[in-house]
């Protein structure tokens, strides 16, 4: 698995080096500036998303083709990605905290910056492991359309849901959940990260190239 | 001991299908795989190297099947596909460093010196490469890795003649240690003339022989003469015909027609165009 996150740092910093910078220059918004949680969550959507332009480029390449004559089972190459999201994730997590650190000395404010991190970094997780199976089965053209269908659907059900409840319900039971939805959300992020890894891995030994 | 051995294997698309494929790849030889476009070429390499999941038989990989462990199988196999499908921006100097890490017999000094033989950049992008460094690239992992079975799925086609026949000399210098094994799949039948022990015909997803070249030539005969010469042979002994106004040419069983009838050696490639014909 080594020699294909080593392909895929090549790919990264060759061909999509921009994409790295992004999400850094939106924690450093986000960490120089109050109320500006939303740039870093941004940032953590972002750096979950450039595995996924890994993988286009593989595709364009044929990569994965070739890959698959080497000594790597279909695990490795399925796995190796939901690393590299999990790594880059935890990655400007740690870079956002001693941003937060270096620019913020209130013991208060790394509190809530360690809490928007740890829902960032659950955010990022959970949209890879809904993103990965869809993206793994039918490759990448077809995966991203079945996999913005999805989402659609999710976030169109959200809304009506939110909308029969009403504003101020659905905003107290927010409030009311809060505390236990940070401790909930990262647990179901990665159990569902997992549960992700093993579908995408049994989807991948299935299909033909 | 066979290199490769392919037992029944039966694979169909919706409109093609390979019908029970068998053939025998003895370690040490070159085994050519020939036909047209669409015959089953690509799809049976597929099969072998577990891309594409059978529907029947028994694919074994230097003496263990396909589907199990096969990654450990992978470690002493080199392939050059139609394409080399490196990443685009990548260099042959990141290449060694990504394939040091996949193999764990990878020869990085090997690689470099056939990096330097084929006279490629290290440190320019693969997109940049024309299609013969590309290929060249893809060769050299392939031999950089003490395989022992190499793979060739059409790896000189689109080559000019001269990058073709360098690329085919590296390979029998590859088959000079006596467990080396190749198969290569291509519709230049000249290149698997020159390098092949046997050769394998597929035609419209059947297997049509597989035979030792040498056996090949002396089992068949060319008969050039008037059509008159051809109607006094037995019809089973004709296996192909070509035809022109003024005479016909004819690949014939030998053991079937007369011993005082002039032959010529047919060539490899005669052999098949010739078959194919007798087909349709």
């Amino acid at each position: 698995m080594k020699g294909l996150l080593l392909k895929d740092w090549f790919v990264i910093w060759k061909q999509c080096r921009y994409l790295l910078f992004v999400p850094a220059v939106f924690l450093a918004v986000s960490a120089l500036s109050d109320d500006s949680q939303f740039f870093a969550i941004f940032a953590f959507l972002l750096s979950a998303m450039y595995p996924m332009t890994v993988m286009g480029l593989d595709e364009q390449s044929k990569w994965e083709r070739y890959a698959l004559t080497m000594p790597f089972r279909r695990r490795d190459l399925v796995l190796s990605k939901y690393l590299l999201s999990f790594c880059s994730l935890f990655l400007y997590g740690v870079l956002y905290l001693l941003l937060v650190l270096l620019f913020k000395h209130d013991p208060e404010a790394m509190k809530v910056s360690v809490m928007l991190t740890s829902v960032g970094i659950s955010i990022g997780i959970l949209y890879s492991a809904l993103a990965y199976p869809f993206l793994f089965k039918l490759g990448m053209e077809k995966g991203r359309i079945w996999y913005l269908i999805l989402i659609v659907v999710v976030c169109g059900n959200g809304a009506a849901l939110a909308a029969m409840l009403g504003d101020e319900i659905s905003l107290n039971l927010l409030l009311t959940w809060m505390d236990c939805l940070l401790l909930i959300l990262p647990l179901a992020a990665l159990s569902l990260f997992g549960l992700s890894a093993f579908l995408s891995i049994k989807l991948y030994e299935s299909r033909e190239f | 001991m066979y290199a490769l051995e392919l037992t029944n294997v039966n694979k169909s698309y919706p409109g093609f299908q390979l019908h029970d494929l068998s053939l025998k790849l003895p370690a040490g030889c070159i085994l050519g795989l020939v036909g047209e476009n669409g015959a089953g070429k690509s799809t049976t390499i597929k099969l072998i190297l577990d891309m594409i999941r059978r529907d029947s038989g028994e694919i074994q990989v230097l003496g263990r099947d396909n589907r199990t462990d096969f990654s450990r199988t992978k470690e002493e196999l080199g392939v050059v596909l139609d394409e080399a499908y490196f990443p685009a921006g990548i260099t042959a100097r990141q290449v060694n460093a990504v394939m040091k890490n996949a193999y764990r017999r990878w020869k990085e000094e090997r690689f470099f010196e056939y990096i330097r033989r084929f006279s490629l950049p290290e440190n320019k992008s693969f997109k940049d490469f024309s299609r013969g460094m590309k290929m060249k690239l893809a060769i050299a992992v392939a031999l950089s890795h003490q395989a022992r079975l190499l793979i060739l799925d059409e790896a000189t086609s689109g080559l000019d003649p001269m990058v073709r026949d360098e690329i085919v000399d590296l390979f029998y210098e590859y088959t000079r240690e006596e467990d080396h094994s190749i198969l290569v799949s291509s519709h230049i039948i000249s290149d698997l003339e020159k390098l092949c022990d046997y050769i394998a015909f597929l035609h419209k997803g059947r297997l049509l022989f597989c035979e030792e070249k040498d056996r090949l030539k002396e089992h068949f005969g060319l008969l050039r003469g008037p059509r008159s010469l051809l109607d006094s042979l037995p019809p089973a002994a004709v296996r192909g015909i070509r035809q022109s106004d003024y005479a016909v040419e004819a690949l014939v069983e030998r053991c079937r027609v007369p011993a005082s009838l002039h032959l010529d050696t047919p060539t490899v490639e005669e052999i098949i165009l010739l078959l194919a014909k007798g087909e349709h």
